[in-house]
């Protein structure tokens, strides 16, 4: 016997469970995924040492929370028996009998056609619990929504491949440095971080790799600055020094570039510290003009005048040619041989305004903050004044420069300048005065940059009276060239 | 109620009627189940075709097989309502002088009012207050049409110089409207067969009776239609309006006034009748979508701009059908 009454119960139940199950599965599979989606995104551009590794879990389980609230909400909805019924047919291919069968059920009405009816329903239906079976498209949205909550349970505990992304002041330049997260985490066990003005960026030993991941101008400050382990950049001594090539300092109109990439990036600004201190930096090493300049730019605070003043001096800079440290950078043998083989050989060294090389190139000096050098080595002296005393002390730290320790040393010469006699001689950071063999190739190459010597005694707090000393040294090693 | 035993004979008695009527009436089954189907559901059909192709002879030929009453109405610009339905004579019996009603040809069960739109106003009016009422009223007394009572009306698409087009409220009342075609060639040659060989076109004799279709428009009521299907019928119903939202496009932009729910009633009782004709227990999507175009074509009137583009009734019910599904 037919029961009708109990087909269209568990009909409309497994339609309701069948709904239940499709609204699960497409709920759980899209939330899982985006969940996954997000998760792996994060991980992928985060810092993996702020991310928990319960995130993941937490994430699963506001997915499982979602999903079976959808779920709970679809089986309370109400379905209209009549519509389920006629969907049932449809799969069935039954031309609407069992919902014409309910349609009498429903009214209690007797009619001619409820057996014949009944008759058909009972034996054309007898599969009907296959309709409700999950399609395959709903069993691939529920394998897809585990796989995927599993996934953002785990996510957390592998080792997802970590990418950092910067664009520089080269707008087009977008760097990109992938590191295993595991080798991310010994680098930081290791200490091997550099701060380059951004203190997140994670680096490896390549320090290519590290440069090519901050931002140019950036890079450039990194380059120019030496972190005093405060966090709070300085002068590179090796920069203060003209050292180009042992610090790699990069060239100015490059530095202008990003810089002034940077300003239209944020609509203009003021100049930060460091870049200020770099802005320093560069006209220490620059001809008078550009120094002038640079002085002007570092006392405005005019956000508009600023970047006028910096394209002025992009422009001065390209028009005169001086681009200072990048001549020094691209020509270290020239420019900077004589600072760096200074430092190498101990034979003179200059006092520096920070660091431990300023400790310890005043130790090496004399111990008194005397330096002396062999009689030979002022042969270029020699041959103006008629020469001078053999192992006499030439040079002692001036004193009296409050807390910026000028790079100047006073040195006492023997023997005479025209008819001037012994002179104290002084001589700033960056100036060769090997007065040893060679010392006539350094003094031409000296004489090339007298106008970067010239910005150094302007930029500098040089008292005049030495600023003469200096200048006259070099007309006199210049014969009057200049 | 009905019972199913007769449930079983009335399907059956039908189904020796379709094939009765088959063998005088070559092809045009459509048209010939349109007219059982009114005839079922107690509507009548304006069949439209042009002249010859056989709406009188399969008029005649359902009249003879059920054994009814039939007649024939040529409709022409001075027919009077009195010539159809009648008209009170003064007679004299005994001495005595009285009026008598004289039945005209409305009172038969199958009425063929052939070239219906020739008739004035007048005069159709006097026909459709037939079809709707089932009555004839003369002077101050009504008389009754005897069930079963059909009307099937003709109209000729071509000379339509000095004819006079149903009114819309009129044509409403057709149940429904056939449009009788050209028969292929096949059916041609068969044609020619039976009216020029042996003793020529005999109508059948009868099949069913007066009884057996008042029987089956019960049966037919008795059938189930499932309430998606009726909502379905409702939908496309609806759909005919310009103004509904869910109308098709060119629903909106061609069509003046939509169908009414008569419309409606008659496309469900349409349904019924074509599922009963099929033998079917209940009333199937297929079923309705049968019966669609020939319960609503005349229902829909197009406004100027669907009539100067030359758009057609058929065409916009196949949007409807296109995008109203159960």
């Amino acid at each position: 016997m037919f029961d009708v009454e109990r087909f269209f119960r568990d009909v409309l139940r497994r339609a309701r469970w069948s709904r239940m199950l499709a609204s699960l599965s497409r709920v759980l599979a899209v939330s899982a995924a985006t969940a996954f989606v997000v998760l792996f995104v994060v991980l992928l551009f985060a810092d993996r040492t702020v991310v928990p590794k319960m995130v993941g879990a937490l994430a699963a389980a506001a997915v499982v929370v979602l999903t079976t609230g959808t779920a709970g909400a679809a089986w309370r909805r109400a379905v209209s028996p009549a519509r389920v019924l006629y969907e049932l047919d449809d799969a069935l291919g039954l031309e609407a009998r069992i919902s014409s069968l309910y349609a009498l059920w429903a009214r209690r009405r007797e009619s001619p056609f409820a057996r014949p009816l009944q008759a058909v329903v009972h034996r054309e239906s007898e599969s009907w619990r296959s309709v409700y079976w999950l399609s395959w498209r709903g069993k691939m949205r529920l394998g897809v929504g585990a796989l995927c909550l599993a996934a953002v349970v785990v996510l957390p505990f592998t080792s997802v491949p970590h990418v950092s992304l910067s664009i520089g002041g080269d707008e087009d330049q977008v760097s990109e440095s992938v590191e295993d997260a595991g080798g991310s985490d010994a680098a930081l066990d290791e200490g091997d971080v550099q701060s380059a003005g951004s203190d997140d960026t994670v680096t490896d030993t390549d320090g290519e790799e590290n440069a090519a991941a901050n931002s140019l101008l950036d890079t450039f400050l990194s380059r120019l600055m030496v972190d005093d382990g405060a966090g709070q950049g300085e002068p590179d001594a090796s920069v203060a020094s003209g050292d180009g090539a042992t610090s790699g300092v990069p060239p100015f109109g490059d530095f202008l570039d990003a810089l002034l990439a940077e300003f239209a990036e944020a609509g203009g600004r003021l100049l930060r510290d460091v870049e200020r201190d770099a802005l320093a930096v560069y006209g220490e090493l620059s001809d008078a003009d550009l120094a002038e300049r640079i002085a002007g730019l570092l006392d405005e605070t005019d956000v508009d005048r600023i970047r006028s003043q910096l394209q002025e001096l992009k422009a001065r800079a390209e028009e005169t040619g001086s681009l200072v440290t990048g001549e020094a950078a691209e020509q270290p043998e020239a420019s900077s041989a004589g600072a760096g083989s200074t430092a190498d050989e101990g034979d003179m060294s200059t006092p520096l305004d920070t660091g431990e090389g300023t400790a310890s190139a005043t130790q090496e000096g004399t111990g008194s903050t005397d330096l002396r050098v062999d009689g030979d080595a002022s042969s270029t002296v020699d041959d103006e004044s008629g020469g001078p005393e053999q192992g006499s002390v030439i040079g002692e730290i001036v004193e009296g420069y409050g807390d910026d320790p000028p790079a100047v040393v006073e040195a006492q010469v023997g023997g005479s300048i025209g008819s001037d006699g012994s002179i104290s001689e002084y001589i700033t950071a960056g100036v060769p005065v090997d007065y040893g063999n060679g010392s006539a190739a350094e003094a031409r190459t000296f004489r090339v940059d007298y106008d970067r010597a010239e910005a150094i005694l302007n930029a500098r707090s040089i008292p005049q009276e030495a600023q003469e000393i200096v200048r006259e040294y070099f007309e006199l090693i210049s014969e009057g060239d200049r | 109620m009905t019972t199913e035993q007769e449930v079983r004979d009335t399907v059956q008695a039908f189904d020796e009627l379709q094939a009765t009527i088959g063998q005088v009436i070559v092809g045009n089954r459509p048209v010939v189940r349109g007219a059982l189907i009114a005839l079922l559901c107690r509507g009548n059909v304006l069949l439209e075709g042009v002249p010859g192709l056989g709406k009188t002879l399969l008029v005649r030929t359902l009249a003879a097989s059920v054994g009814l009453t039939f007649s024939r109405i040529q409709f022409t610009p001075d027919l009077m309502p009195a010539d159809i339905i009648g008209t009170d004579i003064l007679t004299e019996v005994d001495g005595n002088r009285t009026f008598s009603f004289d039945r005209g040809p409305l009172f038969a069960n199958i009425v063929l009012a052939d070239e219906v739109n020739r008739a004035t106003p007048k005069t159709q009016s006097a026909l459709l207050e037939a079809m709707e009422e089932r009555t004839v009223s003369v002077r101050s007394n009504t008389y009754a049409l005897e069930e079963p009572y059909i009307v099937l009306a003709t109209q000729n698409p071509i000379e339509m110089e000095g004819t006079y087009p149903l009114p819309e409220a009129q044509v409403d009342r057709f149940m429904l409207k056939i449009t009788v075609p050209y028969p292929s060639l096949d059916e041609v040659s068969r044609i020619t067969e039976l009216n020029t060989e042996g003793e020529g076109l005999v109508l059948p004799s009868p099949v069913a009776t007066a009884d057996s279709i008042l029987l089956a428009r019960r049966v037919v009521r008795d059938i189930p239609v499932a309430d998606p299907l009726r909502e379905y019928v409702s939908r496309l119903v609806m759909a005919t309006h310009p103004r509904v939202t869910d109308a098709p496009q060119r629903v909106r932009e061609y069509v003046e006034y939509g169908a009414s729910p008569r419309a409606a009633i008659a496309l469900v009782m349409a349904a019924k009748a074509h599922a009963f004709l099929d033998g079917e227990p209940n009333v199937r999507p297929s079923d309705i979508d049968a019966m669609l175009e020939p319960v609503l074509i005349h229902r829909i009137l197009l406004n100027f701009r669907g009539e100067a583009e030359g758009v057609t009734v058929g065409d916009l019910l196949n949007d409807i059908r296109q995008k109203v599904t159960v």
